[in-house]
């Protein structure tokens, strides 16, 4: 069998892929009576699979809540050239994404490009067989450096007109969508020489529901304030910036976590500390759904298109 | 030519404005003794010939620069490398070369305890850290000591320079004159 490195991977429509992973469990029930002998027997159960890509760029292609189908290609089997017939794992049913995770980080050296991680899980089997070609990349989305800032507006109960945050070091922003799973005994998994699933047995897939929704920002400073800017009472509007005039925005956040502060001595290191702030879907003193909130992705401000709240 | 105010020359003049706070020093280091890289009449550059009076004599010298553009959402960053160079022309370890070396090493952690507050680009502090790296003591380095027969001491630091990186971008260094 040969050993190939991940150099020629891709995923099919997506750009910019840095890595990817996948696991897949059959979840064996263990059996014991008296027919085993006290050794241990095993049924299969439900199959599930989940799994991850990063790539680069501050707009993933797919959002938590979102389904797509995956294709994820390994290498060609001729070892050395893109685009060759190799190996690809796919679905009949769908991926979607539970969490997305963008890191901003400026501190390393030199300036950085903004990165994302994109998990997923499945539903339906998992195969993995034969293609006949593996996919040209996707258009590269071109990935920004981090060089753009990190705006707040507060709207409560101080009101502060749109400034950005100074020192920033890294910003996390985390998007879940915590998905329901339904098990659907009507869709059998059957075996096939090719799927991951081998053996005699069946088992039942898992299916899934877009479910409830949350995002979290984590800034990372150096500096020597304690709840400034952000403080502990306010709701606050933030934007994120993936390019100029490319931002995400997050209305609204309260903080939620003030930790981290680092008085370093020995190291003669800079003073950090770390702001979390929370999603908040209405404003604290107006519970009017008149004022819900919204998080808009880069490129979807004036749509009718965001991944959470009103439209524009 | 107009003088600069960018904050390597800030630096670079509080460098030696620190030492000449130092009685110690002045007492071993005449003026013209200092090589000094500033404006048109450079003290003593490098003189070609060399008598008793001339040494000890001491440089410093920018060896570059290490940095982030963009260390944080709003400063850059800047480790700037300097070193002092000391000519003794003498063969006396201890009551020349180490009490140099002491007293270039006190101010150095002098200049790390107090120039901050007393240093300012664009209102702000921007010295915010002084680090000993090495002092190389040599009795034939050519390039260091330019053939002076004696101990001579090649000492490095950094200096941590954080500006705000708007400032980088847009502010005005040139005093006018």
């Amino acid at each position: 069998m040969a050993t190939f490195s991940g150099r020629f991977g891709t995923i099919l429509g997506i750009g910019t892929v840095r890595n990817w992973n996948l696991n897949a469990n059959m979840n064996l029930i263990e059996v014991r009576a008296s027919n085993t002998k006290q050794g241990a027997h095993r049924k299969k159960g439900v199959f599930e699979w989940s799994g991850s890509y990063a790539a680069f760029g501050g707009k993933p292609a797919f959002l938590p809540g979102e389904k797509f189908a995956l294709e994820l290609y390994t290498h060609p089997d001729s070892g050395t050239t893109a685009g060759d017939p190799g190996k690809k794992f796919n679905s009949s049913g769908n991926a979607i994404v539970d969490e997305v995770v963008i890191t901003w980080n400026f501190s390393d050296t030199g300036e950085t490009i903004i990165s994302h991680t994109v998990s997923f899980s499945g539903e339906d089997d998992l195969s993995c067989t034969s293609a006949s070609s593996s996919p040209d990349d996707a258009p590269v989305d071109a990935p920004s450096v981090c060089g753009a800032s990190i705006l707040y507006e507060a709207i409560n109960p101080t009101p502060i007109a749109l400034t950005a945050i100074p020192a920033v070091t890294q910003a996390v922003l985390t998007l879940t969508s915590n998905n329901i799973v339904r098990i659907d005994s009507g869709t059998i998994i059957t075996a096939s020489a090719n799927s991951i699933i081998a053996g005699t047995d069946s088992a039942c897939a898992r299916k899934f529901l877009e479910g409830v929704k949350e995002w979290g920002l984590a800034i990372s400073r150096n500096d020597n304030t304690f709840y400034a800017d952000l403080g502990a009472e306010g709701v606050y509007e933030l934007k994120v910036s993936t390019a100029t005039n490319d931002r995400w925005l997050l209305k609204w956040g309260m903080v939620s976590e003030f930790s981290n502060y680092t008085v370093d001595i020995e190291n003669d290191e800079l003073i950090s500390h770390t702001t979390n702030v929370a999603m908040q879907a209405l404003l604290t003193t107006d519970l009017d759904p008149d004022n819900l909130g919204q998080v808009v992705k880069p490129g979807d401000a004036g749509t009718a298109t965001h991944w959470w709240g009103k439209s524009d | 030519m107009a003088k600069s105010n960018d904050p390597f020359s800030i630096v670079y003049n509080a460098i030696w404005d620190q030492l000449h706070s130092d009685s110690e020093y002045e007492y071993f280091i005449k003026d013209l003794n200092e090589v000094r890289h500033v404006g048109y009449d450079v003290t003593s550059p490098r003189k070609t010939a060399i008598s008793d009076a001339d040494l000890p004599e001491i440089e410093l010298l920018s060896l570059g620069l290490l940095g982030n553009l963009k260390a944080s959402s709003s400063q850059t960053d800047f480790f700037t490398r300097f070193a002092f160079v000391l000519v003794t022309g003498s063969f006396d370890y201890t009551n020349i070369l180490t009490p140099l070396q002491w007293i270039l090493l006190r101010n150095l952690i002098n200049f790390r305890d107090e120039a901050p507050p007393n240093y300012l680009w664009e209102n702000e502090q921007f010295i915010k850290g002084v680090t000993f790296r090495q002092d190389d003591d040599l009795l034939s380095n050519t390039l260091v000591n330019r053939g002076i027969a004696g101990w001579s001491l090649l000492l490095q630091f950094d200096v941590h320079i954080i500006v705000s990186t708007i400032s980088l971008k847009t502010q005005n260094i040139l005093l006018t004159t």
